[in-house]
């Protein structure tokens, strides 16, 4: 048997528990127990995470409210299934906020930062090259 | 779960799309789609059993698809299952009134998801048990009409067939009946030393009659090809076109046309029970009459021989009182011979009058002879 399998079997979230404000056991539960399908998101999200915190502040700075919500709600989800429990409350707050027709600075300061945070944790405890 | 439940997932997020997999893809065929329009496409070609819905979607939102396919008739079938992290109650209205049957919220865990997957297919396993239920009981329901019908026309049969007074009525009767059947085929009748075989296309033709005298041994119920052959003492019945690719439909027709067949059979006794009947009779009232002429034969010469006896007897009185002047006798031969021959007259009046009570004999019987023919 291979012995990175063995250890993968043995003690499956290893790395992964060192990840803060991810919710690792639970979400991995999520992906059947697939860690590298979940370590592949992980890493996605460093790359993916900043650039959806740009997409929404661009939409709000062209005015389209619209589509800043939309983005906001699609962000919510994501970090949601990936177990991010603190930037899925975060995006929770931009969207409501962006409904509301509410001033959004605050909240997407708060995001733009948590989302800089975790892309760097995840780049230093799983590697950006870390994919299926 | 089954992995043939084939299960379609949209949603623009290839991470939702991608734990859906990892979740589902042991017990179920999953298909993905970032769209509605990409799903929709696909249903042009495949049906799956469930549909996952995330309700904002680029373009058609999954409301609006999961209108589109409750509005379907081939699809309103299938469950809609919403999967959205907008957890109000009002997103969650919307989705039933769009005709969804259940909501999941994101983040779900695997549990939830596998259970409603688990409920939908369990409701899909109960309709379709439901619908064949249902086309079952139509079924039955439509075979017992036709029974019912077939029944029907064999009731009308035999209630006419106790009306038929000839052979002639029994047999197109009979033929009526296949026909209303929709069969084809030949009666043949036999009653005392009438035999008689009818067709549409008849009477007794010559081949129709050699195929029933070579079946009508063959014992009571005898098939051969598409060809059916019941038979009777006295009535043979030979389907030509038996609907053999209706193998129910078979079934019920062998029963039908052997009672049809036992009945007029039955009916063919009593007519020929009847008919010995009315030659009996016929025999009697020929007796009858023969012998009320043979009386009024007697009565007639009777009474001629009782006239012709009264004028002898008055003929020999008056030659014999006109003799005793000729004779020149006594008184007392006088009286000698008319005391005599009063007292032969005396006893011829009386055998005289017992003809007359036989002259009323004769007639008395003759006028009961009379009552008796008239029955």
């Amino acid at each position: 048997m291979d012995t990175s399998t063995e250890q993968s079997i043995s003690n499956p979230a290893t790395g992964l528990q060192a990840l803060r404000g991810v919710q690792t056991r639970e979400t991995l539960a999520r992906f059947a127990g697939d860690e590298a399908r979940y370590r592949h998101w992980l890493v996605e999200f460093i790359s993916h995470g900043p650039a959806a915190a740009k997409q929404i502040r661009e939409a709000i700075a062209n005015g389209s409210l619209e589509t800043a919500t939309v983005l906001a709600h699609s962000f919510k989800g994501r970090t949601g299934m990936l177990g991010m429990t603190e930037l899925h409350s975060i995006a929770q707050s931009l969207e409501m906020t962006l409904r509301n027709n509410e001033p959004t600075a605050l909240w997407l300061e708060e995001l733009e930062l948590t989302v800089a945070e975790m892309s760097k944790q995840i780049s230093d405890v799983l590697g950006e090259g870390s994919t299926r | 779960m089954s992995s043939s439940f084939k299960v379609f997932v949209v949603d623009d997020d290839p991470v939702i799309l991608d734990i859906m997999r990892a979740i589902l893809e042991p017990d179920c065929t999953i298909q993905t789609f970032f769209s509605s329009e990409d799903c929709q496409a696909r249903l042009a070609d495949e049906k799956p059993d469930l549909f996952l819905l995330d309700i904002n979607l680029p373009g058609m939102d999954g409301y609006s698809l999961c209108r589109q396919i409750k509005d379907d008739g081939n699809l309103c079938n299938i469950p809609v299952i919403f999967v959205s992290s907008n957890d109000t109650i009002e997103e969650r209205i919307r989705g039933y009134d769009a005709g969804g049957e259940d909501f999941i919220v994101k983040p779900f865990e695997p549990e939830e998801l596998l259970r409603k997957v688990m409920v939908a297919q369990n409701m899909l396993l109960q309709q379709r048990s439901l619908r064949t239920q249902a086309e079952d009981a139509e079924m039955l329901s439509s075979l017992v009409m036709a029974s019912m019908d077939e029944t029907g026309i064999l009731l009308q049969f035999m209630s006419k067939l106790i009306a038929m007074e000839s052979t002639d009525d029994v047999a197109e009767g009979l033929l009526d009946l296949m026909g209303r059947y929709r069969l084809d085929g030949v009666v043949q009748t036999r009653l005392g030393n009438a035999t008689q075989t009818r067709s549409a296309a008849g009477r007794n033709l010559p081949l129709e009659v050699a195929v029933i005298e070579h079946v009508r041994d063959q014992g009571r119920i005898f098939e051969f090809s598409r060809r059916s052959v019941h038979n009777f003492d006295r009535v043979t019945l030979m389907v030509n076109n038996l609907p053999l690719s209706d193998p129910d439909y078979c079934g019920r027709l062998r029963d039908h046309l052997s009672v049809a067949a036992q009945g007029v059979d039955s009916r063919l006794k009593a007519l020929q029970v009847d008919e010995a009947n009315r030659r009996a009779q016929s025999g009697i009232q020929a007796a009858l009459e023969s012998v009320g002429d043979t009386i009024m034969e007697l009565s007639d010469a009777n009474r001629s021989n009782s006239e012709a006896s009264t004028m002898l007897v008055n003929d020999l009185q008056e030659t014999l009182l006109n003799s005793f002047y000729r004779l020149g006798l006594t008184d007392n031969q006088e009286q000698f011979l008319q005391d005599m021959v009063g007292d032969f007259m005396t006893r011829m009046a009386a055998l005289l009058n017992h003809g007359i009570e036989t002259q009323q004999t004769l007639e008395r019987l003759n006028t009961r002879l009379g009552e008796l023919r008239s029955f």
